[in-house]
C-alpha cells in the first residue's frame, strides 16, 4: 500500500473564454522512504503539482490520499494541522522569517501546536547541525548566505518528521556549487537521517533529478515517468 | 514626459494609496479650517446677538438722574441729526430692578430684571425685529420669555415690580432717606410675554446672557417714581441697523440739547424784600442770583464746570449744613443748646455779603471762628470771643448709620438779624417791614425733602435720627416759623468744607451779584453751555452702544485658538497618519526610487518627483478637507450649545462660515501636508540605492543599532532623572506650578518609558533563542520586526492617552480656599443701607429670628456695576464691574484661623494678608495707580493681563479720564472671579455717589445655608437680594475651565480614535509585507484561525502598549492631586474614549486579519 497516491489528478483554472488546464490525469504512487523528481519546462505546472500535493492547492479533478488520508475532505483547521503533521516544504525561495533567528525559523513547524519545549530546541539545533549549521543557531537570515538560508529552510521543513518532504526548485537561486551541496544534503537527510520520509522535488536541474530514485516529466500536462534507478 | 506629468501619472498608478494619503490632508485640513471657522462663528455670533437685541439703536443718552423727556425731540431737531441717525425715543432704563410673581403659594423671584419705561412707538421707532401685538396700557407689563420663565408666569399673571426709589441726594450722605427707598409696580398684568428675540432682549451690557425685560408704560413708571415728564434715557436709534461711526457719537456728544435744568440746576434770583410801607410796595432789600442742585451739593467735577464758565470773584460758593447742636462749651443742657440749626460756610464779599460789618465791609473769618446771627447770640447769651461748640452728623455714612461729630470755634462776630412782620403761614413767605440784611436769607440753605418744605417742625420727617426731645418749645418753632431755614452759624468756606465737604461735593449752591435785568436769562444760558460742554460732569452719558457691543463682540478668548488647541490630536493624529501612510507609500515604492536614482536622476530630483505628487494629493485632500472642515466647526458648534454648553453658558452660537477661514485653513493643509511630505522623503536621504532597488527603506546596519541602542539608553536615563528632579520640586511648589511640575515630570516618565520600549523591542529583536518558544515569542519578534514604526505607533497612541487622562489634573473642584470661607454670596439690585453684621441692626430686621443668625457673618462690600469679567462671559470687557473692600473683610483674614483665598501671587506683605496692600497707596488715585486684586483667570483670560503681580492698567469708566490700576495680589479659582475688588475708600473716591452695599459674603454654618438664605431674602425682598451657595457659583465659574478640559479630552479621544486607524493603516502594511512569511506560516500548519490570531494580538499589543504607556506616566503626573484631592479623573468618561478606542482597535485589526488570512497561499509564496 503506498503512502502517497495520486489519481488522475487534474487542475484548470478558469480564463474568459475557456478554463485552462494545467494538470491532466496525473497519477502517482510513493512509499516512506522513496524520493522522486519532476522536471519539465517553466509554466508546465511543476510547481502546481507540488502545492496540490502538499495540499496548498486543490486539484479540479482526481484524488490524493496521503497516509490514508484524503486531505481535501477536511476542514481548514484539520488541514492546516494534517499539512503541519505530515508536509514539509522547501521553497526555492526560503521564505524564512528574518526577524527570527535561525534556529527560532527551525521552531516555526512546532509552534503551530503550541510553545516549543527543550525537545523541540534539541532537533532544530539538531537538525540545523546536520544542514552544517550548527554554529549559526542564532542568526539573522539577514546574516547568512542563500545556501545558508536554504538549508536553514531544509531544517525547518524537517522538524515535524513529515511525512512528505516537498522541495520546489530548492536550488534553483543558488550557484552551480551550492545547488550541488543543497542537492545532496536533502538526498542525505531524505535517506539516512529521516529515512521514513518521502521526498518530491520539482527542479530543473538535471543534476538534482539524476540523484534522484524516479524521475517524471512533466509535458503536455501530463506526468511521464522517466527513469527509475534500481535501487 | 515632464515632472507633473510624471507626478500625474504616479498619481493614478498609486490611486489607493494616493486616496489614503489624502484622507490624512482631509482630516488635518478639516480640522484647521473647522477649528477656525468656530473662532469665526463666536465672534459673528456675539455681533449679531448684539445687533439683534439693539435693532437699530446706536447711541444711548443716559443720566444719573431724570431730564425732561421733550429732550428725545430735541435731538432729533438739532441741525444734522439726519445726516446719523434716524429717530431719537425716550425711555426710563432701570437697570436693577426686582420682579416677583404675585402667587399665593409660590415664591417666584427674579433680581436683575432691566424694567423700560416706553411708549407705543418704542417698537416702530426702535425698528426691532419683534413687535408686541398688545399696546400697553395702565397697569401692564410686557416680559421677555426669559423673564416670564424665571417667575413662571405667563399671559393675564400678575407681578410686582420693586424699584429704587429715584433721589438726586447722594443716598449715604446723612439728608438722604435711606429707609423707604424702595417703590413697587403692584399686580401688574403680564398682557404679553415677547419671544427672546430682537428688542425682547434689549441690553446694553456686553454679556451673552440673556438680558431678563420688563416693559410698562412710560406714564405708570414716572408716577411711581414722581418724575412726571421725566425720563432717564433717550435711545438714538441710526440709520444703518448693522453699522455705526464714531462721528455719530462725536456729533450726538457735542449736540445734547440738554439745559441747565436738565442738570437739574436751579438758577433763581433771590430778593430779600420787605414791604416799603412808603411806596406801598414790596421792595428788595437785596438781591442775587443763586444757582442750586437738586442733589443738594454739587459734584466737584460740576462744581469745577461751573466756576471756570464765571469770573472767580462774581461766583461766591456756599456750603450750608445742619448742626446737630451749637451751644457753648461744656453745655450739656437742652435748654441752653440751640439745635437743628443750618450753618453756613461761605467767604463774604462786599457785594452780597452775607457777613457784612457796620461800615459795609465783608468779615473775613479765620479758620477757627464763628459768626452766630443775633437771635442764636442772644439765645445761647454768648458774646464776641467766647468758645462754641458745634455737633453735626459727618457728612458720609456708612450702613446708614450716622455719626456726630463736634468742633469747637470761637465765636468772631455776631450780625445782625431783622425779625418779620408776619411769619411764615403755609408756603406764603414771612412778610418784613424793614431792610433785611444779607444774613436774613433762608435761601442759603438747600431743599431737604421732609424738612425746609415742612409747615412746622413737627412736621418735620428728616431722613437723619432726629430728638424731638431738643426742640425748644416754643423758642425753635417760632425760629422756624419767623425764618424758616436762615442760617443761624457762619462759618469761612475753608473751614465748612472741612468740616461738612464729603465726596457728594463741596459746594451747596452758587451765588453771583446782580448785574442787570436780563442777567438771570443769561446765567441760565451760560449754564446750559456748560451743561452741554460737560455733560459727564453733570451726570450725562453719550454710550456709544452699538459699537461698544461690536468692540466687545470681538471675545476675550480667541476661540480659533483655542479649538486649534483642542483639535490639536487630531490634527497631529492626521498628520502622523499622513506621514504613515506617505512613508508607506515611499516605501512601497522603494524600487522605483532606486531605480530613478540608478537610471541617472539625481536625490533632490527624485525628491521633487515626489513632492509634485504629494502636492496633486495635497490640493486634492485641502479642497476635500474645507468641505469636512465646515461640517466640523457645524458639529463643534452645535457641541459648544449642547454637550460643552458650560464653557459658553448659553446657547447662543451659530455657524458662520467665513471665505478667509476657509481659504486659509486650505492652505495651511496643503503647507502642513507638504511638510510632512518632506520629512518623511527626507528619512530616504541616507539609504543606498542598492537597498531601495533591493526594496529595503531603512538602515539597520549592526552598527548604526548599535550606536542607536546607546543613545537612547542614555535619553531614557536622563529623562527619568529629571522625572523624578521634577516631582521632588513639584512637592514645594502649589497650585498650578505644581500641577506644571507634575505635569512635567509626567511627560519625562512618558518619554524614558517610550525609550524604553523602543529599546526593548530592539533588543529583542537582536535577542537569542530560547527554551520555550511560543506564540508570544513570535508576536514580539514581529512588532519588533520594523521597531521605528512600532514605537512611533506606540508613541502616538501613548502621548495622546497621556495628555487626555494627564489634563485631568488640571480639572477643578470647589474649595473652601475659593470661597474664602464663606458659604454664600448674595447679590441685592438695591443698596442696603443696613449693616447686617450688627447684632442691634439683626435685631431690628428680624426680630426673633435674629438668633439664628448669631453664628453667621456678614461682610458687605460696596458695587459698581460693570462688565461681568468672568470667564463666563465671552465679550470682552473694557468697564469691569468694581467691589469696594472694606476693613471688615481685610480684618478677617488678619486671624490665622480663618480660612484664606488662594492666591496665585501677591506683593509681599506683613501679617502674610494680602488684602491689606489695597490700602498702601500713600497718594490719591489721581496721583499713584489703585491698587487692585482680582482673580488671575479674570486678569488673563479677561482683561488680557499676563504681567502677574506688578501689573499697571488702565480702565476708562467715562470719569473724563482712564483710572489707572496696579496689580497688587492675584486670587487663584476664586468665587471673586469676574470682579475688580479695590478699597472701599478708593472706590468711593471714583463714584462718590455710590450709596449702601449690595455685594455680601457670608461665613455661616453648612447646616443653616438654607435658612440663613431664606431669611435674607425675605427680608430684603424690596432690595431684591439673593443669596447663592457660594460653592456652587464657583463649581460654574470652574465649569467653564472644566469644560474646556472636557472638549480637549473628547477632541483627544477623537484624534486617539485617529492614531488607532493609523495603527491599522500601519497593521495592514505589515501584513501586507508580510504577506509571503504568512503565507508560509500557514504552508507550515498554521490555520488561518491561528494566524488571524496572531495579527489581533500584534495590533493589540500594540494599542495596549501605547494605552499603559500613557495612563501610566498620566498617573503619575495627576497622583500627587488625586492624593491631595484637587484632581479628579474622570475615569468614567476615559473608560468610554479607551473602551471605544480598544474596540475600534480590535474593529479595524479584523481588516488586517482579513486580508491576512484572504491572500492565497500560493500567490503569496510565488510573489515574494
Amino acid at each position: 500500500m503506498s503512502d502517497l497516491v495520486l489519481k488522475d489528478v487534474g487542475k484548470s483554472f478558469p480564463t474568459q473564454t475557456e478554463p485552462l488546464q494545467i494538470l491532466e490525469n496525473v497519477s502517482l504512487e510513493m512509499k516512506r522512504g522513496q524520493n522522486l523528481a519532476i522536471l519539465g519546462p517553466s509554466g508546465s505546472g511543476k510547481s502546481t503539482l507540488l502545492q496540490i500535493v502538499g495540499t496548498l492547492d486543490s486539484p479540479t479533478t482526481g484524488s490524493i490520499q496521503l497516509c490514508g488520508t484524503n486531505p481535501f475532505e477536511l476542514d481548514e483547521r484539520a488541514l492546516a494541522a494534517f499539512r503541519n503533521k505530515n508536509i514539509g516544504f522547501v521553497f526555492q525561495d526560503h521564505h524564512l522569517l528574518k526577524q527570527l533567528s535561525a534556529v527560532e525559523n527551525v521552531l516555526i513547524p512546532r509552534l503551530a501546536e503550541g510553545p516549543t519545549n527543550a525537545q523541540d530546541l534539541d532537533r532544530a539545533k539538531s537538525l540545523l547541525d546536520q544542514v552544517g549549521l550548527g554554529h549559526r543557531l542564532d542568526h539573522r537570515p539577514g546574516e547568512l548566505s542563500g545556501g545558508e538560508r536554504q538549508r536553514v529552510s531544509i531544517a525547518r521543513a524537517l522538524m515535524n518528521r513529515p511525512s512528505l518532504l516537498l522541495a520546489d526548485e530548492p536550488t534553483g537561486n543558488l550557484d552551480q556549487v551550492n545547488a550541488e551541496l543543497i542537492g545532496q544534503l536533502l538526498i542525505d537527510i531524505q535517506q539516512k537521517a529521516e529515512p521514513a520520509t518521502m521526498l518530491m522535488v520539482v527542479t530543473h536541474s538535471p543534476t538534482l533529478a539524476a540523484c534522484m530514485q524516479r524521475t517524471y516529466q512533466l509535458n503536455h500536462r501530463r506526468l511521464v515517468k522517466q527513469t527509475e534507478s534500481k535501487q | 514626459m515632464n515632472g507633473w506629468k510624471f507626478a500625474w501619472q504616479s498619481l493614478w498608478q498609486n490611486a489607493r494609496v494616493n486616496a489614503s494619503i489624502a484622507l490624512g490632508v482631509v482630516i488635518s485640513t478639516a480640522v484647521l479650517v473647522g477649528a477656525l471657522l468656530v473662532g469665526d462663528s463666536v465672534k459673528a455670533s456675539l455681533r449679531s446677538l448684539t445687533l439683534e437685541r439693539l435693532g437699530a439703536i446706536d447711541q444711548m443718552l443716559v443720566s444719573d438722574h431724570f431730564f425732561a423727556s421733550d429732550v428725545a425731540v430735541k435731538i432729533e431737531q438739532r441741525e444734522g441729526f439726519k445726516q446719523y441717525f434716524h429717530s431719537a425715543a425716550p425711555v426710563i432704563f432701570l437697570p436693577n430692578v426686582a420682579a416677583e410673581k404675585v402667587d399665593s403659594n409660590h415664591k417666584y423671584r427674579s433680581p436683575g430684571v432691566t424694567l423700560l419705561g416706553i411708549d407705543n412707538s418704542f417698537w416702530q421707532q426702535t425698528q426691532s425685529s419683534v413687535q408686541p401685538t398688545r399696546s400697553l396700557s395702565g397697569q401692564q407689563v410686557i416680559l421677555n420669555q426669559s423673564l416670564a420663565g424665571q417667575l413662571h408666569v405667563k399671559q393675564g399673571d400678575l407681578i410686582t415690580l420693586r424699584l429704587e426709589q429715584v433721589t438726586d441726594v447722594a443716598a449715604d450722605s446723612p439728608l438722604a432717606d435711606k429707609q423707604d427707598r424702595a417703590r413697587s409696580l403692584v399686580r401688574l398684568e403680564v398682557v404679553q410675554v415677547l419671544p427672546d428675540s430682537g428688542l425682547a432682549k434689549f441690553g446694553i451690557s456686553p454679556s451673552q446672557q440673556t438680558s431678563l425685560n420688563a416693559f410698562v408704560p412710560t406714564d405708570v413708571l414716572q408716577d411711581a417714581l414722581e418724575q412726571t415728564d421725566k425720563i432717564n434715557a433717550v435711545l438714538v436709534v441710526g440709520n444703518d441697523a448693522r453699522r455705526t461711526s464714531p462721528d455719530a457719537t462725536r456729533w450726538l456728544s457735542s449736540n445734547l440739547p440738554i439745559s441747565s435744568d436738565d442738570a437739574t440746576l436751579t438758577v433763581k434770583r433771590i430778593d430779600l424784600t420787605h414791604f416799603d410801607e412808603s411806596q406801598n410796595k414790596e421792595a428788595a432789600s437785596n438781591s442775587y442770583i443763586s444757582v442750586s442742585t437738586e442733589k443738594m451739593m454739587f459734584p466737584e467735577s460740576a462744581q469745577r464746570a461751573i466756576q471756570a464758565a464765571f469770573p472767580a470773584d462774581q461766583l461766591q460758593p456756599v456750603l450750608a449744613y445742619l448742626a446737630n447742636s451749637i451751644h457753648k462749651v461744656g453745655v450739656r443742657e437742652a435748654a441752653n443748646r440751640i439745635p437743628y440749626s443750618i450753618a453756613c460756610a461761605i467767604d463774604s464779599n462786599q457785594q452780597i455779603g452775607p457777613l457784612l460789618d457796620e461800615s459795609g465791609q465783608a468779615i473775613a473769618l479765620a479758620a477757627n471762628q464763628i459768626v452766630l446771627n443775633s437771635w442764636a447770640a442772644n439765645d445761647l447769651g454768648v458774646q464776641v470771643g467766647d468758645e462754641l461748640e458745634i455737633e453735626y452728623f459727618l457728612p458720609e455714612t456708612a450702613h446708614g448709620q450716622t455719626e456726630t461729630a463736634t468742633t469747637k470755634l470761637t465765636l468772631g462776630a455776631i450780625v445782625p438779624i431783622v425779625e418779620p412782620e408776619t411769619p411764615y403761614q403755609r408756603q406764603r413767605p414771612a412778610k418784613y417791614v424793614v431792610d433785611r440784611p444779607w444774613t436774613n436769607d433762608p435761601d442759603l440753605t438747600p431743599t431737604v425733602t421732609g424738612v425746609t418744605d415742612q409747615e412746622s417742625i413737627d412736621d418735620w420727617d428728616p431722613p437723619f435720627p432726629f430728638d424731638y426731645g431738643a426742640i425748644r418749645k416754643p423758642k425753635d418753632e417760632d425760629y422756624w416759623d419767623q425764618y424758616r431755614t436762615t442760617p443761624k452759624a457762619f462759618v469761612s468756606l475753608e473751614t465748612g468744607q472741612k468740616l461738612w465737604g464729603s465726596r457728594f461735593g463741596q459746594v451747596t449752591s452758587f451765588r453771583l451779584p446782580r448785574t442787570g435785568e436780563d442777567q438771570l436769562q443769561n446765567v441760565q444760558a451760560t449754564l446750559t453751555q456748560v451743561v452741554q460742554e460737560n455733560a459727564a460732569a453733570f451726570g450725562f452719558r453719550v454710550i456709544p452702544v452699538k459699537a461698544n457691543g461690536l468692540a466687545a463682540s470681538s471675545g476675550t478668548t480667541p476661540f480659533n485658538g483655542l479649538f486649534l488647541g483642542f483639535s490639536m490630536f487630531i490634527i497631529a493624529s492626521a498628520i502622523m497618519l499622513l506621514a504613515l501612510l506617505f512613508k508607506l507609500a515611499v516605501e512601497q515604492r522603494a524600487t522605483e526610487t532606486g531605480t530613478l536614482l540608478a537610471i541617472g536622476l539625481s536625490r533632490p530630483q527624485v525628491t521633487s518627483l515626489y513632492l509634485k505628487e504629494g502636492l496633486l494629493i495635497s490640493v486634492v485632500g485641502a479642497i476635500l478637507g474645507v468641505v469636512f472642515g465646515v461640517a466640523y466647526a457645524a458639529v463643534m458648534i452645535y457641541g459648544l450649545n449642547t454637550w460643552w454648553v458650560d464653557a459658553v453658558s448659553t446657547s447662543f452660537l451659530r455657524l458662520h462660515v467665513t471665505p478667509t477661514s476657509m481659504m486659509v485653513g486650505g492652505v495651511c493643509g496643503v503647507l502642513v501636508a507638504m511638510l510632512t511630505i518632506w520629512f518623511a522623503l527626507r528619512a530616504l536621504r541616507h539609504i543606498s540605492v542598492t537597498r531601495l532597488m533591493s526594496g529595503q527603506t531603512s538602515d539597520d546596519s549592526p552598527t548604526s543599532v548599535t550606536v542607536n541602542l546607546r543613545r537612547r539608553k542614555s535619553v531614557a536615563r536622563f529623562t527619568a532623572i529629571l522625572a523624578l528632579a521634577l516631582a521632588a520640586t513639584g512637592f514645594f511648589l502649589t497650585a498650578e506650578a505644581q500641577a506644571g511640575a507634575f505635569f512635567g515630570c509626567g511627560a519625562c516618565v512618558l518619554t524614558s518609558l517610550l525609550v524604553r520600549f523602543g529599546t526593548l523591542i530592539r533588543r529583542a529583536a537582536v535577542g537569542t533563542s530560547r527554551t520555550v518558544f511560543s506564540t508570544g515569542h513570535l508576536v514580539v519578534r514581529n512588532i519588533s520586526r520594523n521597531p521605528s514604526r512600532s514605537t512611533l505607533t506606540v508613541g502616538l497612541m501613548a502621548s495622546a492617552c497621556f495628555l487626555i487622562v494627564a489634563i485631568s489634573a488640571f480639572r477643578l473642584r470647589p474649595t473652601d480656599q475659593g470661597t474664602g470661607g464663606f458659604r454664600l454670596v448674595a447679590k441685592a439690585s438695591h443698596p442696603i443701607f443696613v449693616d447686617l453684621s450688627s447684632a442691634d441692626v439683626r435685631q431690628d430686621e428680624f426680630g426673633s429670628d435674629a438668633d439664628k443668625l448669631d453664628a453667621v457673618q456678614v461682610v458687605s462690600l460696596r458695587y459698581q456695576g460693570g462688565d461681568d469679567a468672568s470667564c463666563r462671559n465671552l465679550y470682552q470687557s473694557s468697564q469691569p464691574q468694581l467691589l469696594g473692600v472694606t476693613d471688615a473683610l481685610v480684618r478677617r483674614y488678619d486671624a490665622e484661623t480663618a480660612e484664606r483665598f488662594q492666591w496665585a501671587g501677591a506683593e509681599s506683605t506683613e501679617g502674610n494678608n494680602p488684602w491689606r496692600l489695597l490700602s498702601t497707596r500713600t497718594a490719591t488715585p489721581d496721583d499713584q495707580p489703585i491698587p487692585v486684586i482680582l482673580d488671575k483667570n479674570t486678569a488673563m483670560y479677561s482683561l488680557h493681563l499676563y504681567g502677574g503681580v506688578g501689573e499697571e492698567f488702565e480702565m476708562d469708566y467715562d470719569l473724563g479720564q482712564p483710572v489707572r490700576f496696579k496689580v497688587v495680589a492675584l486670587l487663584s479659582n476664586s468665587v471673586l472671579q469676574g470682579s475688580l475688588l479695590i478699597s472701599e475708600g478708593d472706590l468711593l473716591h471714583l463714584f462718590p455717589r455710590i450709596g449702601g452695599y449690595r455685594f455680601f459674603l457670608i461665613d455661616c454654618p453648612a447646616e443653616s445655608k438654607s435658612a440663613v438664605t431664606e431669611m435674607l431674602e425675605d427680608r430684603f425682598s424690596d432690595q431684591g437680594l439673593e443669596a447663592t451657595d457660594s460653592a456652587a457659583i464657583l463649581s460654574d465659574l470652574l465649569a467653564v475651565q472644566n469644560t474646556y478640559l472636557s472638549t480637549f479630552q473628547s477632541l483627544g479621544g477623537l484624534g486617539l480614535l485617529l492614531g488607532t486607524l493609523g495603527i491599522t493603516a500601519v497593521q495592514l502594511r505589515n501584513v501586507w509585507e508580510r504577506r509571503s512569511e504568512l503565507a508560509l506560516l500557514r504552508a507550515t500548519g498554521f490555520a488561518s484561525r491561528r494566524i488571524g490570531g496572531l495579527i489581533l494580538i500584534e495590533h493589540l499589543t500594540l494599542l495596549l502598549f501605547g494605552l499603559g504607556i500613557g495612563v501610566a506616566a498620566a498617573l503619575l503626573t495627576v497622583l500627587p492631586h488625586m492624593v491631595a484631592g484637587g484632581a479628579s479623573v474622570p475615569w468614567g468618561t476615559l473608560a468610554i474614549i479607551f473602551g471605544l478606542i480598544v474596540l475600534v482597535g480590535v474593529v479595524t485589526g479584523q481588516l488586517a486579519v482579513k486580508q491576512a488570512v484572504r491572500m492565497p497561499i500560493v500567490q503569496q509564496l510565488r510573489a515574494d
